[in-house]
């Protein structure tokens, strides 16, 4: 029932994930056909998943390791024994910031937008 | 209508010549040879067995039979070679001395690998890495061996090298037969490693190969696939987006990089511009298509390209200079019966009239006149001998009086592939085998002094001075085949001076004098029935008891060996004090020489200098690009092959190949291209048409389309339609500048071009005349990607509110992006438009002919079906 995160070389291992979400971008191009009301249709693969994830830590140094982990432009595994549907290969594709836990006080989240690679 | 689904795919990748991948050819010549020739001068070609197969049963031998500067070689024409990619060709070798031991691989037109030593009589690798540059390539298995014995070769393989894939997100190709290059892809990805990136260097002359794939959903259309491959001549990184963009050109792209480094300029010697395009691409490595559109240059002046020394080389009207060498006690005759060859309609025939008495050389011989320390090139282009032995083309060196030295032997496959089957042994039995004796005597056999074995015929003459003789009939024979008698016939006793004929009757016989040591008198006719007579006739003047032993007889069919060919011998310097070089052209051997042989030599030529041209002599017939003449009496004299040459016909200094060979293509109004597969074209504008129609309509395909007619010119004044073509020509000639200019149409609407080389003469300015009439109106299309598209091809187009415009596709684009929005389509533009009914004959269904419009039918009542 555990959730790492590797960049190959270190293995951060989260409290929790939180706020996961995903979305793949339609490819298909509609090429409208003179003297017709019907389009071609040129079908194309989606785009792999990217979103946005939030990682709990209940230590700030583990969370601050993620985070420069994340900046390093490493190749990210997402590995999760409780979701394996989410696993992925993915970058960081946009923020990534480092909050601290409003009501605890003690715990830090790691929040980043993410693109799945493979 | 259904909507059009479709998938369209481009992929993209880069040879690389390591490490070998599949395995694309394999020949262990087990079966047959495999579909390998022998090469020129390589004249037998067999599959040995034994020492001479590495593996299972079989390999492959060529026979040695040239001189210097030719190989013995074998060849074969492969196909389904992927232009662009890298194959490894392999081959064992085994050589059959120690003098030269090499092997070499090749492929014609595109290089050979590195001469691999092997171990005397043990076989040894070779390996070739080659770029194919066609899809179909003539490999080569060559050997340097110096003497005539069998090279072998075996266990044959070709790998085909893998390609490292290129992560293609956005594509175009673009192909364009009114532009230079034709064809022209843009390809971006990710910038891949440094390995690749290194791979993709254009200084390299990288090729990257594309393939691109068009799936049509619920049967809309076939399934497409079209192949491509580019020169990268541009590559461009952008650190910013991650990627690498390359840009690649069809081979013309070599054209316009490659150039003349050099400070004089150099005359391409021809007048005939696909001579002068096989040229220059041959030296950009590259070759021409075969076709027949050409055009040729004003002649204004001719270059001397060589001079054949022979002044009477195809003995034509006498046999002057052709001298017949009998041998020792041997005779013979030179005549030029009517034997028609390329060379002409007679030949120089030698005719043994009488065998030599000793081993010796026969044959003919030509003397040319040579200069002492110049290089020489000789060959005799047909050759033809109706018997067989140790056949040779050599050269003497001589003074006017003596010999110096013989150099460049060429030992003829006459004896090699000739066939010899013994019809008729003499037993070595105690028996005389139903020889019949003539005359006062006996004929008995005999245990005394035989040549081989126990036993020989005495045949005796008991008393008187008659003559005697033994015959023999022999059946099994068949008319027309050359049968050659050999024996071993000594005196034993008697007085006098005894000689024997030997002969078959109605064939005349040979005749030798005999003593008390045994020799072979051989004699040789040509069958005309199943049956022969062999006979032995002695005589001896002097009164009284003669025994003559005869031993060995043989009676051999002789199906002759291959006999056509060139026999050339190349680049030998003349020794100092020689003033003649004797072309001989002999055989070696008593019983080469018997009565009856013959051997026929045509097509002489002897040149000064390190190569050999094609057999020429003043009756040569003149081309457009060459003239033949003879420099005095026609047949009696040397003859001189000249070149016609036009001014135009010079790269200059820094000229690219492209500026020197477009100014002569335009001037024939001709137009050279590579296609995507690098098969490079010399065509006909107007008469170069790819086979298809390409249909482009509103309600099917059509995306977007735009109809142009403008007579608005371009910020450089390049009018997009004109009436009128000018053309100004300008070049220096020592220091002074000479100009001339190509007109065609009228000046309603003008087009003004200049060049700045010399003039080709007419023709340019009516070639660009007749492409600006073809853009009078233009329409640009946008349609559903079709990979059958391409320029040449016959266009109809279908848009609303015009009529149905049929015309040629004058260019296409293809686009495919990850992202774009452009993906799946093409732009298509047009040239020759014409307004086209719809029932015209180019709109009917495939296949429907004349004889289906029902009689009396006007095209106006006309619907198709």
């Amino acid at each position: 029932m555990t959730t790492t995160i590797s960049n190959g070389s270190d293995v951060w291992t989260a409290t929790q994930v939180d706020g996961y979400s995903a979305t793949r971008t339609g490819r298909n191009v509609l090429h409208p056909i003179i003297g017709s009301n019907a389009f071609a249709v040129a079908l194309r693969p989606s785009s792999l998943r990217k979103g946005n994830l939030k990682v709990l830590f209940t230590d700030v140094d583990i969370a601050q390791g993620f985070l420069d982990g994340l900046s390093n432009g490493d190749e990210m595994t997402l590995d999760s024994t409780d979701r394996p549907n989410i696993n992925m290969q993915f970058v960081l594709d946009g923020d990534a910031e480092l909050e601290l836990d409003d009501e605890a006080r003690r715990n830090w989240w790691v929040i980043f937008d993410w693109q799945e690679t493979d | 209508m259904a909507t059009p689904k479709s998938i369209s795919v481009i992929a993209a990748s880069v040879p690389v010549a390591t490490p070998a991948g599949s395995v694309f050819y394999t020949e262990g010549f087990e079966v047959d040879t495999g579909g390998w020739v022998a090469g020129a001068l390589t004249y037998l070609m067999n599959r040995p067995t034994g020492s001479l197969a590495r593996t299972g049963t079989y390999g492959l031998a060529t026979y040695r039979n040239a001189s210097v500067g030719n190989l013995p070689f074998a060849t074969k024409s492969l196909s389904g070679f992927t232009p662009g990619l890298y194959y490894t060709f392999t081959a064992w070798g085994r050589q059959p001395n120690s003098a030269d031991p090499s092997a070499v691989l090749g492929v014609e037109g595109i290089g050979h690998g590195a001469s691999v030593t092997t171990t005397t009589l043990g076989w040894t690798q070779a390996t070739y890495v080659f770029q194919a540059t066609k899809t179909t390539h003539v490999l080569e298995l060559r050997s340097n061996a110096v003497i005539s014995a069998n090279v072998a070769w075996d266990d044959l393989a070709i790998f085909e090298h893998d390609p490292i894939d290129l992560q293609v997100t956005e594509a175009s190709i673009t192909l364009d037969d009114s532009h230079a290059p034709y064809g022209v892809v843009t390809l971006t990805a990710p910038i891949p490693s440094e390995e690749i990136l290194e791979l993709i260097d254009p200084r390299t002359r990288q090729v990257v190969l594309v393939s691109a794939e068009q799936e049509w959903i619920e049967d809309y259309k076939a399934d497409q696939t079209r192949d491509f491959a580019f020169r990268i001549g541009d590559r461009e990184i952008d650190h910013v987006n991650k990627t690498v963009t390359l840009t690649g050109y069809t081979n013309e792209f070599f054209l316009f990089q490659a150039g003349l480094a050099s400070a004089t300029a150099v005359e391409i010697a021809t007048v005939s511009v696909r001579d002068a395009t096989q040229q220059i691409l041959a030296l950009a490595g590259q070759t021409l298509e075969p076709g027949t559109d050409d055009h040729v240059l004003p002649t204004d002046h001719q270059t001397l390209a060589a001079t054949n020394l022979v002044t009477n080389p195809s003995s034509e009207t006498a046999t002057t200079g052709y001298v017949a060498v009998g041998g020792t006690g041997g005779t013979a005759t030179i005549t030029n019966p009517v034997v028609t060859t390329p060379y002409g309609t007679r030949v120089s025939r030698y005719t043994q009239t009488a065998s030599p008495t000793t081993a010796s050389t026969t044959g003919q011989y030509y003397d040319v006149a040579v200069t002492a320390g110049l290089p020489y090139s000789f060959a005799i282009n047909k050759w033809d001998l109706n018997f067989y032995g140790g056949l040779q083309f050599a050269i003497e060196w001589r003074t006017a009086a003596a010999t110096i030295s013989t150099v460049g032997t060429v030992s003829l496959g006459n004896t090699a592939g000739s066939v010899n089957v013994n019809k008729y042994t003499q037993p070595d039995t105690n028996s005389t085998d139903s020889w019949a004796f003539s005359g006062t005597g006996s004929i008995a056999a005999t245990t005394t002094s035989p040549h081989t074995g126990t036993y020989a015929y005495a045949v005796t003459r008991s008393s008187g001075t008659a003559n005697w003789s033994i015959s023999r009939t022999i059946t099994g024979l068949t008319a027309g085949k050359t049968y050659l008698i050999s024996d071993q016939i000594r005196t034993i006793s008697g007085a006098g001076t005894t000689t024997v004929v030997v002969g078959a009757t109605g064939f005349g016989g040979a005749t030798q004098t005999l003593s008390a040591s045994y020799v072979n008198r051989p004699f040789s006719f040509v069958a005309t029935s199943t049956s022969a007579t062999l006979t032995y006739t002695f005589s001896n003047v002097t009164s009284g008891a003669v025994v003559v032993n005869v031993d060995q007889t043989v009676l051999t069919e002789i199906t002759p060996g291959p006999n056509v060919g060139v026999a050339e011998i190349i680049n030998f310097v003349a020794p100092a004090t020689a003033t003649v070089a004797r072309m001989h052209y002999r055989v070696s051997g008593t019983s080469s020489a018997a009565i009856g042989m013959t051997m026929d030599m045509d097509g002489l030529i002897a040149v000064q200098g390190t190569t050999l041209p094609t057999y020429f002599d003043g009756s040569t017939t003149d081309t457009a690009v060459n003239d033949y003449a003879w420099t005095g009496t026609a047949h009696a004299s040397t003859s001189t092959w000249k070149k016609n040459v036009a001014s135009a016909m010079t790269i200059n200094p820094g000229d690219t190949y492209w500026d020197f060979l477009d100014t002569v293509i335009q001037a024939g109004a001709l137009r050279l291209f590579a296609d995507e597969q690098g098969v490079w074209r010399l065509v006909e504008p107007a008469g170069y048409l790819v086979p298809g129609l390409l249909n482009v309509g509103e309600t099917t395909n059509a995306v977007e389309g735009n109809d142009i007619i403008s007579l608005v010119r371009s910020s450089e004044g390049v009018p997009q339609w004109a009436t009128g073509v000018v053309i100004k020509y300008t070049w220096i000639v020592a220091g002074v500048t000479n100009t001339a200019y190509d007109v065609a149409g009228t000046g309603d609407v003008i087009a003004r071009i200049e060049v700045e080389r010399p003039f080709p003469g007419a023709g340019a300015a009516a070639a660009y005349l007749k492409r600006y009439t073809g853009r009078g109106r233009v329409q640009n299309l946008t349609a559903l990607l079709d990979l059958e598209a391409t320029p040449s091809m016959a266009l109809s187009s279908t848009m609303p509110g015009t009529p149905i415009q049929t015309g040629v596709v004058s260019a296409v684009t293809f686009y495919w992006s990850a992202d774009g929005d452009e993906h799946g389509l093409m732009d298509v533009r047009s040239r020759g438009l014409t307004d086209t009914p719809e029932t015209a004959w180019v709109l009917q269904p495939v296949g429907y002919a004349w004889d289906d419009v029902p009689v009396g039918m006007s095209w106006p009542e006309y619907v198709t079906p």
